[in-house]
């Protein structure tokens, strides 16, 4: 056998894992971007915030963690941004434990450095984390208050000006859910908009969405699928407000330029394990020759 | 009798939230059902604490293979569970709050809150002389006046907002120290809300510690990982050996390309994506434009597939759920045995 294909049938992993490190490094190394254009999934989430008059009350649904906050983060944090650029009035709650501290970065990171007027109570509360999954949405789409007594700081609720007077969560007018598995989208769509006709919209894994879009159009309007979603609403956004990604002197800003960052690695990730695949059935093909020949 | 009672409650819990589905009448008792269940995921987290540390316990216990891991595990579980509930490092809540005492039988609480910018200060007088009146005395200062009802109550709310421009700006000046006086008949010294009041998670305390520098990175770095092995499979594993699996390598070459820029850029001269296709040639070339590619294969086959499943799924659970509330199926209660 060929002293090359020899190699490369006992390819040592180790080199598929190296290629894989660079993949992802060069191209942070260098930011390197592409040009993002808004599918119509996206487009439509974009269009129904902007749509939305001033004051509406968006319940934001956190339901993610650190290990999907790279992939999920930059979708929550342009959500915000967008909600509170058209000044509407944000409910934040998660059904994941570690959501509160998602949450909490999304708040500091951008309600508190773009939109320090916003005050809490009256603007955005945050109702923190209850265990219970589905059946925390079941409960609070008839009572809220039976479940949540207090805000995630230990401020009773009937204190809180935003909550004060909110029965359930049926007069919201979207949902909008970042989610990372089980509870998410899927439960939010079931016991919540579904039966009570809120409008909701996914952000989700790219392992995720495809069991999301059978759900599409009729019980969820719009879908963020994994990074790529993010870096298409991070455009959208742009677009629509240059300020969401360059500052008063015109530069970047990269801290609400993480999807679109992020696309460079996935691209060059993504050519690399095609280039794999075919290397892969290649060598096969190559393989098999040289075994019937001998 | 200790089957019994589960298989009870269960078929009553599943017959409430069947019929309150139906009838709005019940929605009561499903709600009540519904924060019975909530009740009891809370309590599993006991439980599975509790399991975790036994488990876990056993096996250092014992030595058993890969001990010195589940030693990491119980000192990691029981370091954040201290550090989380005795609020290790947290600074209390922005404010002051002191009790009010007095020689009579009357007793007061005060409350200054802090948020942002805003002040506002919750004076709460209880058992007092009914029907009295008294000046309410911030150090040298008279704030307001507190009228006590006929069942001995009486409370005073004293707020700054800066952009609302509301009387109390002097809150702004409260330090630790002040004293408060409600007339002759209470009084009482300002102090710092204490650590427990504030947040667990606070930027700087040690459970924020061990999140940010801990469990973070860890759970980040172990689905980082995935890219590596993902790299590794592909190659390895994705075979055209038969026509499935080339169907199956060609939805993901198409897939893995839609959800770039390459996808768009090398089927660039399909389509010009900023107008519609004019005519049926036109409708035809966009078609095989990457992107619209990506977007039908999850829309159409994609999706029939995964509804088919769900339908699947949904009628099997609905069977299940069935057996388990007619107690048909008890193997959630576990081995008959003991």
């Amino acid at each position: 056998m060929n002293p090359a294909l020899k190699f490369l049938v006992h390819l040592d992993r180790r080199w598929v894992f190296l290629l894989m490190a660079l993949a992802v490094m060069i191209p942070i190394i260098w930011r390197m971007e592409f040009p993002e254009i808004p599918t119509p999934l996206v487009r439509t989430v974009f269009d129904r915030i902007e749509s939305l008059p001033e004051g509406s009350r968006i319940l934001l649904a956190f339901d993610y963690d650190p290990g999907s906050e790279p992939e999920l983060q930059p979708m929550a944090s342009a959500w915000t941004w967008h909600c509170a650029k058209k000044k509407h009035k944000l409910y934040f709650l998660a059904l994941w434990p570690v959501g509160p501290q998602m949450i909490q970065a999304t708040v500091d990171s951008v309600l508190k450095r773009d939109y320090p007027q916003m005050r809490y109570g009256e603007d955005y509360v945050n109702l923190g984390y209850k265990s219970g999954n589905e059946g925390v949405i079941k409960v609070v789409v008839s009572n809220l208050k039976e479940l949540y007594t207090t805000d995630h700081f230990g401020t009773a609720i009937n204190d809180i000006p935003l909550t004060r007077d909110l029965v359930n969560i049926r007069g919201m007018d979207l949902i909008l859910n970042v989610s990372a598995g089980y509870p998410g989208t899927k439960e939010w769509i079931q016991y919540a908009s579904t039966p009570y006709n809120i409008p909701i919209a996914g952000g989700c894994t790219g392992v995720q969405a495809p069991l999301l879009y059978p759900y599409i159009p009729n019980q969820m309007f719009g879908l963020l699928g994994a990074i790529k979603g993010a870096a298409e609403y991070e455009k959208a956004l742009s677009d629509q407000y240059p300020e969401y990604a360059r500052d008063a002197a015109g530069k970047r800003r990269p801290e609400f330029t993480k999807g679109i960052e992020r696309m460079g690695p996935q691209l060059i990730a993504h050519c690399v394990v095609l280039g794999l695949i075919v290397l892969g059935n290649v060598i096969l093909a190559l393989h098999r020759r040289a075994l019937r020949a001998a | 009798m200790k089957r019994t009672v589960p298989l009870i409650i269960t078929f009553l819990a599943g017959v409430v939230l069947i019929y309150a589905y139906f009838s709005p009448a019940a929605a009561g008792l499903s709600d009540l059902s519904l924060i019975h269940f909530d009740i009891l995921a809370a309590i599993a987290f006991l439980l599975g604490g509790g399991n975790l540390l036994r488990m876990h316990g056993e096996k250092v216990y014992k030595q058993q293979a890969g001990w010195g891991y589940s030693l990491i595990a119980i000192v990691a579980f029981l370091t954040t569970l201290g550090f989380g509930l005795c609020k290790v490092g947290v600074t209390g809540r922005p404010g002051y709050w002191t009790h009010l005492t007095g020689a009579g039988q009357a007793v007061g609480l005060v409350n200054l809150d802090i948020a942002d910018e805003r002040h506002t200060l919750t004076l709460t007088v209880r058992r007092a002389e009914p029907g009295s009146t008294h000046a309410v005395r911030l150090g040298q200062r008279e704030i307001g006046q507190i009228e006590v009802d006929r069942d001995g109550r009486g409370d005073l709310v004293v707020k700054y907002d800066p952009p609302k421009k509301m009387a109390g700006e002097f809150l702004k000046s409260v330090r630790e120290g002040d004293t408060l006086a409600v007339g002759a008949l209470l009084q009482g010294t300002l102090q710092r809300y204490a650590p427990i009041t504030g947040d667990y998670n606070q930027n700087g305390s040690a459970f924020w510690f061990m999140y940010e520098y801990g469990f973070r990175p860890a759970v980040q770095t172990t689905f980082a990982m995935l890219a590596f092995y993902v790299a590794s499979a592909a190659f390895r594993a994705f075979r055209a050996r038969n026509i499935e699996s080339v169907l199956l390598l060609g939805t993901a070459f198409v897939i893995l390309l839609g959800r770039t820029f390459v996808g768009a850029w090398i089927s660039q001269g399909l389509v010009d994506p900023s107008q519609a296709p004019q005519n049926t040639w036109e409708q035809f070339l966009s078609f095989w434009y990457i992107p619209n590619l990506t977007g039908w294969l999850m829309s159409v086959f994609n999706t029939a597939g995964n509804r088919a499943i769900m339908i699947g799924i949904a009628l099997g659970i609905a069977a299940t759920s069935l057996r388990v509330l007619l107690g048909i199926d008890r193997s959630y209660l576990g081995s008959e045995k003991g």
